[in-house]
Parts: C-alpha cells; structure tokens; sequence
C-alpha cells in the first residue's frame, strides 16, 4: 500500500473563496451568519452563505453545488502545481486515467429543480435535471478520467470522499485523486430540518450551554491526494500527510446519533489502527460538533473515552461555529482545516462560543488559537442516518 | 486493475415495484417510509436469509448501496408542499428521507449492520459502483461480510432521455451479499458466483479516446476475452464504447447490449441477480456506462471457476 | 356551535395517534405510555402532534411534546390550547 499526501488545497466558503484569507478568519474567531428568508418558512433562519462565489463565463446557468466545487477545485489544482505543469497549459492535467476525484453530494444542484418547481427556471435542458451531477461535470472539466465517485454519506460524505480518494491511491487505481465536498443551501433540506425543530435560531454553537441545534452553511473544500512517489517525483510542496481512516455505521435511528457513541468510538479507535498510532500521538481534533444537543454531548463522551487522562491536553475546535453546517462539504472542510493546523501548528477558535456546556469536557480552543505541539490531527465526522468516520491526518 | 480479492455472492434480493412490504417487513415500521427504502428493505432481507447471515456478526457486516432516484419523490413532495402551504403542510415523518443516505442507512437500522454504510450516486452507474466499494472493502478487512447494490425510486421528470420509457412505478432494488471466498466455504454457504476485480473510470468525451480509453480499462480488468460481455448503456447508446467491447469481446457469442435502464442504478443490478446462476466457465464482464462517461467495470466467475488458472493476467495485485 | 363530544375527540385522537404509531386503535389506551409501550420515538411525536395542529387549527410549542406521554395527555393539551384559541 502506497503512502498518500495532500498537495492542494482549495475552498469557497462564507469566510472566503481563498485558502489564505479563509484561513486568517478562521484564527480570528470570524463568523457571519446572515439572517435569510425563505419562501414557506415562517420567518428568517440564520444560513451561512457564500456571497460572490467566482463563477467562469459560461458556467452562470450551473447549480450553486457545482459551481462552488469547480472553483474549488482549480484553486486546489494551481495550490498542488498540477494545473501549471499540464503540457497544454489549460487546466487539465496530464496522466488521463491515473487521476480521479471523489466528491461529497448532499442536494447537490438541487436549486435548478427547485426553480423548475416555483417557474423561476423553465430552460433547463441537457442533463440539467439531474442534480447530483457535480463529479462528473468536474472530471470533464479537469480531464480527470480515473476512479470517479459521488460519496453521498449526508453530513459525512466530504471526510467519505477523501477517505476513498486516498484508498484509490493507496491501491494503486490512481497516481492523483481530487477530494472534497460541496453543498449548496437547499430549500426542501432547510423546510425539513425546520420541520424537525432540529434548527438553532440564532447561530451554529457548537459544545455552548444554550445550543439548541445546527444551522446551515454552503460552500466546498476539495483537496488534491498524491501518491507520495508522483508528487516526490514531481517536486511537490506537501501540506500534510493521509494516515489512514476507521469507518462505523450507528444503525440506530434516522435523524439521532445512538447517544452509547459505541460506533463513534469504534470508529476513532479504527482510524487509530489504521494510522498506527495512539491517542498519544494525536495533537489536536478538528470535531464535528454541529451544535445540537445531541451530537456535541455524544462526540464529547465519546473524545472523553479517547483519550482518557489526556483529555484537558488535547485542543479541539469546531468549525461549524464559523462555516455552518455545510452538509456534504463539511467533513471536507475539517480535512483541510486539519492540513492547515498541521502546517502552521495552530488550531483555530471556536467562533463566538459563549459558555461552554459543563456535560462537554473538552480542551475547546476559544477565542485565540492554541498552539499544538507535533502529533497528528484527528477529524471525526458523523451522520443523520449514522455514518460515522474519523481519520488521521500527519505533517508532512 | 483493482484487485478486489476473491468475494463470494452468496444472497441476493432482487425486488421490482410488485410487493407486498407486509409480506417480507411484518406488520409495522415500513408504512412511513418511501417506497425506494420499502424495496431495499425487502431485498436486504432476502439477501441475508440467503446468506444464512445469522452465522455472521452483524457488527461485521457492512452496506453500500447506490442510487439515483430514492428520494427523489420525497424530495419533490416536501419542497412542493412548502410551496403551496408552509410548513404545516409537510408531515414531519417523511423529513428525514429528505437525505439521499437514508434508504441505505434504514437496512443498517433495521438488521443493525453496522461495520459501515455508504451511499453513492453516479447516474447509472452506482449499483455496481457500490459493489466494487463493498468488494474492497472487504479486502481491506472493514467488514467480513457487505451488503451491496442499488435502491430505486421513481425517477426524475427528464431522466427518460437517459433511462428510456419509464417502467420504475415506485420502487425497485437489487442487492448481494458479498463475503470473502474462503469464509464462505469455511461457513458451508452455497457460493452464487465469484467476484474476481473491477474497474472505475470515467471515459472522455471525445469517440476515439473513448473507444481506446473503455479498451484500455477491459484489457487492464482481464487479459482473455470473457465467457459472456454484458454491456449497459444510456437509452441512447455509444457506438464508441459499444464497438470497442465487442471487439474486446470477439467475433463469437456471448455478448449482449442494453440500451436504457428503467430502473436507473438498479437495472444492471436486477440483471445480475438473474444471470448469477449461468455465468459461464470462462467468466463474464458487466460493463455498465453512464451518461457522463462513468465506466464500471465487474469480472465474475462461476462458483466452480477459480478464474486465475485460466487467466493469468488477471492475478491480484 | 359543534355537536362534538369530548368523547368523539378522545377517539378521533386515539385513531390519530393509532396510525401514526402502527397500532391498532383498542390497544391505545388513555394512560398507556407512547414510549415505553408503544415504541414511539422522537420522530412520531412530532409527527402526532403536526397532525393534531393541522386537524384542530390550534399551534403547540414544540416544547409540550415532552408532556404529551400518552392519549389523556395529548387530550389535555389539545384542550388547553383549544380554549386560548377562542
């Protein structure tokens, strides 16, 4: 089995369509729900929006979902050096069956068909009806015509995605896999959750004493993995390094995660395994932590359970304080958050936390960054329906 | 070529609009969910009485399912309801279906199968996608025994281009229960069929690289022509892809076309379930093709055939 | 004026409350417990309680649904919220 780095990274998000300055406002405690309505639902939710997301000529009548990853994407394409390199100076890269993507879908391109139900669109043409179409549109786009999968694991699919993007890698399907997420504000997603009462009216607070559930956010996180030979050989600048994954399925029930967090642990412990490492190694934990009293008071237990007397050393964050909810995007979000915390060795704030509910815990970096020390980062993603992942990230 | 190991299929559930839930799922817990998950249930059950899975730890026993179209009636519902009436006109038991992973996700509830569950959703492609998933898997050692196929719903206004005339009603799944070779035979279950590697691509645009490039992938999934070559298209066809696998194939018989897939994902999948039982001595390819160029690729062996003896390009990597 | 009995609105809730938990109506007793005897969960709660939103023209705090334990207490609260209306 082949080593797997990751040589790029690339997001648009409600903090910004850029690594650098997304990141800066991620250490800044930076966050900007906006207050929106929608038609049908009683009164303005909170939602944490991309605004003036880069969109190519040509690419105005794509869906939300699709036009985030593309932008995404050739960000994390010229980061990794890929794009500049392809001998047709376009950004297709080279090596046509050896590279691949794998890609988390939620509602995907759900808004075309929401604007064919209310007429606000009645030229949709092509295959504009289907709407989990992103993956493929990208590997076009990008000449990607290696291992192709759509991941659709709900609020987990973007940690999904880049964990099958490193296994294609390591199996030897693929040289270079795009990885990563995305997921546009859907209206009949946003209805249910409000249906549900599963919603926070003010904001996403993440392990706070006053949650009252999640809020959504939209944009993409792709990454570009590498086997380690393809990118030595090219000389590659690497931000981190894949170690590995461990999977579970809660099997419990569909809107709550099995409040045991038995599968949640099972599935740290296996990404352990798979790492080859112990709780001791880990530095830091990049949670899922979305904000409902459930998830956050589970993952605590189950973090707790982890690491033991070691707790009160190991800092985490949440980064859905400062991007929402991003659905299918958001384990991708964590994966490259965790690059970035390996890189500069500091792990973000949790935005605009109040008071931390005394039932979690945990070390949760608050209004500064914490410096880490070495270790690797761990990123745990769980699921309406009960798919659980956590994986491991090292420096590189 | 992904090795996907030797897996043995030793169930299937192959279900098609006409059912009766009650039947296979008992009195209760199915009568709120759509019609997609009723079908994925009942061939999950199927499935894994055929497999006599009560030998199996269900801890153990992962799920990965593809689909197309599950929610998609579901979907639509909620947003028009909301349109027309607010909130109050959505029935809050139907809302957690608005999450594609939610048919799948209901197997692993309802038999507590818990060593993962993934969903995938390339169009067309997905079933057997799911079952190349499931196979490496089960190779990496994350489950000893996977529930893998397709769970369909009715399908999206548009997708007759694709699919052909509908003739999904409302529900249809096919799904197998893979698990490593020698753990069968070490189980006593009655091996259906051997699955021996496969490929996941994503073909270009242009014919002549098509036609070279769904070359390429055949020649890397198995050096010798096959015993039978089952290709799935889109309902319009592709004279590159379908051109260079009959000629992979050779001038003999054995090879059959379909064009369309009424049941979107589950097509290839309801196909399968029939056809395991007449794999021939020297194997069969199933080839499915997608509308965006999603190419995937299975090699199936009989239940007697050890296809490396006959084969040597095909040896694991 | 409505000719509707308190007794016609115990059944119509116990027929209400009977197909959403998948039981049949003579099981659902007025103090048999949703959870513990009839397996419901957090999703059929909400769900009984939608229904009876809808069909009485009242609104209920999500916040009641802990109360609502069993078919004397949705009565109740049907009642009690049925009088701040008019």
């Amino acid at each position: 089995m082949g080593e797997v780095v990751i040589t790029g990274l690339g997001v648009v998000s409600p903090l910004g369509h850029d690594v650098e300055s997304f990141w800066q406002a991620l250490l800044a405690g930076t966050a900007r729900p906006r207050r929106v309505t929608t038609a049908g639902l009683p009164q303005p939710a909170p939602l944490y929006s991309v605004l003036d997301h880069p969109v190519a000529d040509g690419d105005a009548g794509l869906g939300r979902a699709t036009q985030f990853a593309l932008a995404a994407a050739g960000s994390a394409l010229r980061d990794s050096g890929l794009s500049e390199a392809s001998r047709s100076g376009t950004m297709m890269v080279d090596g046509a069956d050896g590279c691949g993507l794998s890609i988390g879908i939620g509602t995907g391109d759900g808004d075309l068909l929401e604007a064919r139900r209310d007429g606000r669109r009645t030229d949709l043409t092509d295959l504009d009806w289907w709407q989990y179409g992103t993956a493929g549109t990208l590997a076009h786009r990008f000449g990607l015509h290696g291992p192709n999968l759509t991941v659709a694991t709900a609020c987990s699919a973007g940690a999904y995605a880049v964990a099958t993007a490193a296994e294609a890698i390591a199996d030897g399907e693929a040289d270079v896999m795009l990885a990563g997420g995305t997921e546009g504000v859907s209206r009949p997603a946003m209805a249910a959750f409000a249906r549900l009462g599963a919603g926070d009216p003010e904001r996403c607070r993440p392990f706070d004493a006053d949650r009252r559930g999640t809020v959504y956010g939209e944009g993409a996180a792709v990454l570009v993995l590498e086997s380690e030979e393809h990118a030595a050989a090219r000389g590659a600048r690497v931000h981190a390094r894949w170690l590995g994954s461990g999977w579970s399925c809660d099997g419990h029930h569909p809107t709550a995660p099995d409040a045991s967090g038995e599968q949640a642990l099972r599935a740290a412990a296996a990404a352990m395994t798979a790492a080859g490492c112990a709780p001791a190694d880990v530095a830091a934990v990049i949670c899922h932590g979305t904000g409902t009293p459930l998830n956050d008071a589970v993952e605590s237990r189950t973090m707790a359970r982890v690491f033991g007397d070691r707790l009160a050393e190991v800092p985490m964050t949440a980064i859905k304080a400062a991007l929402g909810h991003s659905g299918a995007a958001a384990g991708a979000f964590a994966c490259l958050v965790a690059g970035l915390v390996l890189t500069h060795r500091q792990v973000p704030p949790t935005a605009e936390l109040d008071r931390i509910d005394p039932d979690c815990a945990l070390r949760i970096v608050r209004e500064r960054p914490a410096a880490t020390g070495d270790g690797h980062v761990l990123v745990n993603a769980y699921a309406f329906g009960g798919n659980n992942i956590s994986l491991l990230l090292g420096a590189a | 070529m992904m090795g996907a190991g030797v897996c043995a299929i030793t169930g299937l559930g192959a279900v098609r609009d006409e059912f009766d839930p009650a039947v296979h799922l008992g009195r209760k817990g199915w009568r709120f969910l759509p019609r997609a998950t009723q079908a994925g249930l009942v061939a999950a059950k199927l499935a894994l009485e055929g497999a006599a899975s009560t030998d199996v730890v269900a801890e153990r026993v992962g799920v990965a399912v593809g689909t197309n179209f599950a929610i998609s009636e579901i979907s639509d519902e909620i947003d028009r309801a909301l349109l027309r009436g607010g909130l109050a006109e959505i029935s809050p038991m139907g809302c957690p279906n608005f999450s594609i992973n939610l048919p799948a996700s209901q197997v692993s509830m309802n038999h507590r199968l818990r060593a993962f569950n993934i969903t995938l959703l390339s169009l067309l492609t997905a079933g057997p996608e799911a079952i190349l998933l499931g196979a490496r898997a089960l190779r990496a050692g994350r489950a000893d025994a996977v529930l893998v196929g397709a769970i369909e719903g009715r399908a999206e206004a548009g997708a007759e281009a694709v699919c052909g005339p509908p003739a999904l009603d409302s529900g249809a799944a096919g799904l197998l229960h893979l698990e490593r070779l020698d753990r069968a035979l070490e189980r006593g279950v009655q091996v259906l069929a051997t699955l021996h590697g496969g490929l996941n691509r994503l073909l270009p645009v242009e014919p002549g690289r098509r036609a070279t490039s769904a070359t390429t992938a055949l020649r890397q999934l198995t050096g010798g022509a096959p015993g039978a070559t089952q290709l799935f298209l889109p309902a319009g066809g592709d004279d590159a892809v379908e051109t260079a696998a009959r000629q992979f194939h050779g001038d003999r018989e054995g090879f059959a076309v379909v064009r369309g897939a009424a049941q979107a994902s589950a097509t290839s999948l309801l196909w399968l379930a029939d056809a395991l039982a007449r794999v021939p001595a020297a194997g069969l390819v199933l080839a499915v093709l997608g509308p965006q160029g999603h190419f995937i690729l299975l090699r199936f062996a009989s239940e007697g055939q050890n296809a490396g003896s006959t084969d040597p390009a095909s040896a694991e990597q | 004026m409505s000719t509707t009995t308190s007794q016609d609105v115990m059944d119509e809730l116990r027929e209400m409350i009977a197909e959403v938990l998948e039981e049949d109506p003579e099981n659902i007793t007025e103090t048999s417990l949703f959870v513990e005897e009839h397996e419901a969960d957090s999703l059929r709660a909400i769900e009984i309680l939608a229904r009876i939103e809808k069909k009485y023209k009242v609104e209920v705090p999500q916040e009641r649904l802990a109360d609502m334990v069993n078919l004397r207490a949705v009565y109740d609260t049907l009642v009690e919220f049925s009088a701040e209306k008019s």
